[in-house]
């Protein structure tokens, strides 16, 4: 099994490499792990755009929102991935596609990053104008712990026509519609992002 | 006997796209037009199509606007100009789960959908990384994540391991693993339902971007005939050349059977027209007995 992450609590991939896919003789990654780069390798340090220097020039004007966005901006994404990740399970749940040890781990990680991210949401000043912003993030938050401790119980939801899984499904909805409210695509806050990606990805010139 | 008629209808597009995007390597390279596309598989009495797009309403217009997409138009009104609805959509096959292939599923109501379980586990794992490893989330909506749900609990989401022979008949099923994305489809249209088929067409979804990625010319490395890799792989350059050189193998090397769907020039090869929206339509094929829907 390749794993790229030494944490614990991190659903292991399921990849395929070069060389299991087509017999391909590739040479040794330098890392040592098949095919991935180490993760001290600088090929991980992304842009930092939503750092407030970035977003005053990107037009966010008053330096305390920036300040402000830069900060919520990873809680932002760790929403966002769990929106994803409890979505994803009840998908591979209902496509037969689940395997018990990945769950747990899966479980696990959306439980570490919903603590970590209410923990330091918690530990953020938010300016006058945008306390009302930082409310929506926490009871995104708190909206999906409460998801997950639904998802304690995946028997219950096995059954497509289960009402638990309509009351899961339903609150995984207003989940995401609370995720767009929160959303601030100029400063990095995107339900799709693309910000972080190599020049392949950015728009075209406009 | 030719069983379907396919079809390539453009639904918008990005009237200058960076070239290095589309083709590895190809910096400084300028711009090239990037159109969006649905492909279509017509049968007697029913349709496929290989990818959904995105929709333009609430963030997709977002990121339409985002990536300069114009001249967007829906499925009924492109769908039509062969005429078909998205009602009689039977079949999708989603080559890959990025938002601009996975993103407007709603719209085919009467569609069962197939995607790789691995395309779909990759990505849920991917979001278990820590937020300094979010570079291998581009392109992806969880709220496409969320409507598989609904599909899947409606029994219209199939999770495919590997590849699928005769999906239906003469249409089968290939995969790429970490290639464009952890595990991404191919669709190979063997027209005469011959095993051995003499009429294979190839719907080849992100693997090859444009003809360059097949008949590679680089002006910068002064190459006029090899493989170039899309500019955007999750995975490895290496698997796309090898998923490209399995792609032409089902051809018999013939490399206009394999169909690059955001290729802007498919005019040239394939008989086209413009639709009274300005949008392109492409016949790549006509079923026996089918009437042309560009001439």
């Amino acid at each position: 099994m390749l794993r790229i992450n030494s944490r614990q609590d991190e659903a292991p991939p399921a990849h395929r490499t070069a060389r299991q896919t087509y017999g391909h003789e590739s040479p040794a990654p330098s890392s040592g792990i098949d095919g991935v780069h180490h993760p001290t390798c600088s090929i991980w340090d992304t842009p930092q755009e939503s750092q407030p220097d970035a977003l005053l020039k990107s037009g966010i004007g008053d330096e305390a929102i920036a300040s402000y966005l830069a900060d919520t901006r990873p809680l932002y994404d760790a929403a966002k991935r769990c929106v994803g990740q409890l979505s994803g399970i009840l998908l591979l749940l209902q496509t037969d596609s689940l395997e018990r040890n990945r769950n747990d781990l899966l479980l696990a990680s959306v439980s570490r990053q919903l603590r970590e991210a209410t923990e330091r949401l918690g530990a953020i000043k938010a300016p006058p104008t945008a306390t009302r912003h930082q409310a929506a993030l926490a009871d995104l938050l708190v909206l999906l712990s409460r998801i997950l401790s639904r998802l304690d119980r995946l028997a219950d939801l096995i059954d497509p026509a289960s009402p638990d899984l309509d009351a899961v499904v339903d609150a995984l909805f207003s989940a995401q519609r609370s995720l767009l409210r929160v959303s601030e695509p100029s400063a990095g806050l995107t339900p799709v992002d693309f910000t972080a990606a190599c020049c392949n990805c950015r728009p075209a010139k406009n | 006997m030719s069983l379907y008629s396919i079809y390539v209808l453009e639904y918008g597009y990005v009237p200058e796209y960076h070239k290095s995007g589309v083709i590895y390597g190809a910096h400084n390279e300028g711009y090239v037009k990037l159109p969006y596309c649905y492909a279509v598989i017509k049968g007697d009495g029913w349709a496929a199509m290989v990818d959904v797009g995105y929709n333009d309403r609430d963030y997709g217009n977002y990121l339409g606007t985002l990536f300069n997409v114009q001249n967007w138009r829906g499925p009924r009104e492109v769908l039509a100009e062969i005429g078909l609805t998205p009602e009689d959509i039977n079949a999708v096959f989603i080559t890959h789960a990025h938002f601009d292939h996975f993103g407007n599923v709603d719209a085919f109501p009467n569609a069962t959908f197939y995607v790789q379980k691995k395309e779909l586990q990759e990505w849920i794992w991917a979001m278990s990384l820590p937020d300094r490893m979010r570079w291998i989330l581009s392109g992806i909506d969880t709220a496409d994540i969320l409507r598989g749900v609904q599909l899947a609990r409606d029994k219209r989401l199939i999770a495919v391991d590997g590849a699928m022979e005769n999906v239906f008949p003469g249409i089968d099923l290939h995969v790429a693993y970490d290639s464009h994305t952890f595990a991404c489809m191919w669709v190979t249209v063997r027209n005469d339902d011959n095993n051995e088929s003499q009429d294979t067409w190839v719907l080849a979804g992100d693997l090859v971007y444009q003809f360059e990625n097949l008949n590679g010319a680089s002006e910068q490395l002064k190459i006029d005939d090899m493989y170039l890799p899309v500019g955007l792989a999750t995975g490895s350059q290496i698997n796309l050349i090898m998923a490209t050189e399995a792609m032409m193998k089902q051809v018999g090397h013939e490399s206009r059977r394999v169909i690059p769907v955001h290729e802007c020039r498919l005019e040239q090869t394939f008989p086209s027209r413009l639709s009274s929206q300005k949008l392109r339509i492409s016949e790549i094929c006509l079923a026996s007995g089918a009437k042309s829907a560009v001439r």
